[in-house]
């Protein structure tokens, strides 16, 4: 259990000190200012992408989960410390220039009305249950996925994707090198081997946590672009907004595919990540013109999803946006 | 290319089963439809609502459905499509659109107003509306159990600690032949265990992971394991005098391949090292006894009373 806490810990800090520094860098470029949500998000993706460096050295070296998880260790401290460094420098010269932002937005932040903190508090009451019933590991879907099986063979030490996760015996054949690049089992691999954690503990429990919190930042993030602003009525309808994102969860829990059924019963797989992360990231990055972002969510999409051309349905999407987007301008310029 | 057939199964299953899809192009055709729709949902979201649309009518369209299929890699189904497209997020904006009006008109008017309708209508209003997208979906209920684990974990952990028990230390890994629940469950768990076959033998989803292909001997081995499964031969005790055989040596085939003797045998000669069979209060021992002494099998049982399991080894 004191290592299944200690996991959480790492997955809780991590991402939030790798993502600060890049979206106080990103700030800095873009004159923004990034909230908790973004910071958590953006982490999360970089440590992913980071480990994606690592296990493809370790395919290269045709070497085993040890060499992967300390490769991935060692890049994962090292920008997560680069990142808080660059975070503490940036405060420290805001401070000696004595910037007067923080005390402008405290002024602005109106007081909550009745309906915001009910709304919030549903949501926050709906949102933890979730968290707590993908925790339990006891409602999850195999069906089509082989991850947990991919990440016990990891486990065993030997050099990656040599051995047949479904026998045990060594690939005759092969797999396709696509399937090869995905990084998921790895990074579930390691904190499985860095924390003496049990394959199914990490794929079925931990990380369908960490990625329906992932999710959940992603729609505060969302909530935050669709309603901008300080004021009550803004306040009042993010509150609406997430907890209706969180009763719909359970609305839409009907079958694979669905956003409910991605969060609830597989939220370790590629698909879900797609689906509650990734796109809701994206929508929301493209709105706040944050273009560093939806590059890092289409390249997650390449790394944790068989992809036909190495680019997948977010760039679809990304690429619709940007068609509608132009097309309404085009429309606004015509009649005058 | 995934054949057209195929697809339309998946666009069917998808279809009938995904409600709040329906919601979400509701939600699409009333701002299509009516201007003060595509005004409450903001000017700044127009372009998420047509590329969302858009995508939304080219998954809905078989052919470019087909298309786009094929572009995401024909591995995935159909339903993985609707994975980028942002279904929840866009009804979720629609719906607070919609509780943010109630709720300021009632704000403004109704909460001090005298007359029960006016005062009590809108938050009830809202609860009968999110009772009915509750209808959508099953909170998590029952959708995933045809998808989920086969068998019970517990038992399944304590089968695989007694395997594990019998296997001397140091040896190579041994064999296990069982009923697919357990051949699930091993490879996920342990590495010292090695099963006969895997899961993607009779799960034609996880056809796309890897070139490797099953020897055909295995075919009727997993047979016979199923039909065991399924409780059609050798839990229930058997007549043997009234079978329609009449010589001496029918009727021992018959027996033995109603016992599994032969698959059990052949299996054996394939080196399998442990060989699992459900166990439950309706199993035939006279037949696991006979099947055990005719292959000189040790059995130990694993939580038998509570629909367990026999462990059969040399």
């Amino acid at each position: 259990m004191i290592h299944l806490l200690l996991a959480a810990v790492l997955l809780l800090l991590l991402p939030f000190l790798t993502g600060q520094g890049l979206m106080a860098a990103l700030d800095d470029l873009q004159k923004k200012r990034a909230g908790l949500p973004e910071k958590y998000l953006s982490g999360s993706l970089v440590l992913l992408l980071l480990t994606e460096a690592a296990h493809l050295l370790t395919l290269i070296r045709g070497e085993g989960i040890a060499f992967c998880l300390k490769t991935a260790g060692l890049l994962w401290i090292l920008v997560a410390t680069v990142s808080y460094l660059f975070t503490l420098v940036r405060t420290f010269l805001r401070a000696l220039k004595s910037s007067p932002e923080p005390k402008e937005r405290k002024k602005d932040k109106a007081p909550a009305d009745s309906v915001t903190a009910v709304f919030g508090a549903a949501a926050f009451l709906l949102i933890a249950a979730q968290l707590v019933y993908i925790a339990l590991g006891s409602h999850v879907a195999i069906t089509g996925d082989m991850t947990a099986e991919t990440v016990q063979t990891l486990l065993s030490g030997a050099p990656f994707y040599e051995t047949n996760p479904m026998t045990g015996l060594p690939y005759s054949a092969g797999i396709p090198s696509r399937l090869k690049i995905l990084v998921l089992p790895s990074f579930y691999a390691i904190f499985a081997r860095a924390f003496s954690l049990p394959a199914t503990t990490v794929v079925w429990q931990l990380m369908p946590v960490f990625w329906g919190v992932n999710g959940y930042c992603a729609f505060a993030y969302l909530g935050r672009i669709f309603f901008p602003g300080a004021d009550a009525d803004a306040r009042r309808k993010r509150g609406i907004f997430l907890f209706l994102a969180a009763f719909l969860v359970l609305a839409s829990d009907s079958l694979p595919g669905t956003e409910g059924f991605s969060l609830l019963h597989a939220g370790f797989t590629g698909v879900s990540i797609r689906l509650w992360v990734l796109v809701p990231a994206l929508i929301a990055a493209f709105r706040e013109r944050r273009f560093v972002l939806c590059a890092l969510a289409v390249l997650t999409e390449s790394v944790i999803l068989w992809t036909r051309f190495g680019v997948g349905m977010t760039l679809l999407l990304l690429l619709s946006l940007i068609a509608a987007t132009l097309l309404l301008r085009r429309r606004e310029v015509q009649p005058s | 290319m995934k054949s057209f057939s195929v697809l339309m199964q998946e666009y069917l299953t998808y279809t009938s089963g995904a409600k709040l899809t329906a919601l979400f192009l509701t939600g699409l055709l009333a701002a299509l439809a009516f201007p003060q729709v595509r005004k409450e949902a903001g000017k700044e979201n127009r372009p998420l609502l047509i590329a969302s649309g858009a995508l939304a009518v080219l998954c809905l369209f078989p052919p470019t459905a087909l298309l786009l299929s094929w572009y995401q890699s024909a591995y995935y189904d159909y339903r993985a499509l609707w994975s980028m497209i942002p279904v929840l997020p866009v009804t979720a904006l629609f719906l607070t659109r919609l509780f943010a009006w109630i709720l300021c008109r009632w704000q403004k008017e109704g909460i001090h107003a005298t007359a029960f309708r006016e005062k009590y209508a809108p938050p009830l209003l809202l609860l009968v509306l999110l009772l009915l997208l509750l209808l959508c979906g099953d909170a998590g209920y029952q959708s995933w159990r045809s998808y989920a684990l086969p068998g019970d974990r517990a038992t399944l952990e304590e089968l695989t600690n007694a395997l594990l028990e019998q296997s001397p230390e140091g040896s190579d890994r041994p064999v296990v032949w069982g009923p697919r629940e357990v051949m699930t469950y091993l490879p996920m768990v342990t590495n010292d265990l090695r099963p006969l076959y895997g899961r993607d033998f009779w799960d034609p989803s996880l056809d796309g992971f890897t070139y490797d292909t099953y020897p055909d001997s295995l075919q009727d081995l997993y047979d016979w394991m199923y039909a065991v499964e399924l409780q059609d031969v050798f839990f229930f005790a058997f007549d043997w005098d009234s079978l329609y055989y009449t010589d001496a040596a029918s009727i021992a085939e018959a027996r033995d391949n109603k016992n599994g003797i032969q698959s059990c045998r052949a299996a054996l000669d394939a080196g399998v090292d442990y060989i699992v069979l459900p166990g439950c209060e309706r199993t035939d021992r006279a037949a696991l006894s006979y099947l055990a002494e005719e292959l000189s099998l040790q059995v130990i049982p694993v939580r038998v009373e509570e629909d367990g399991y026999y462990i059969l080894f040399r």
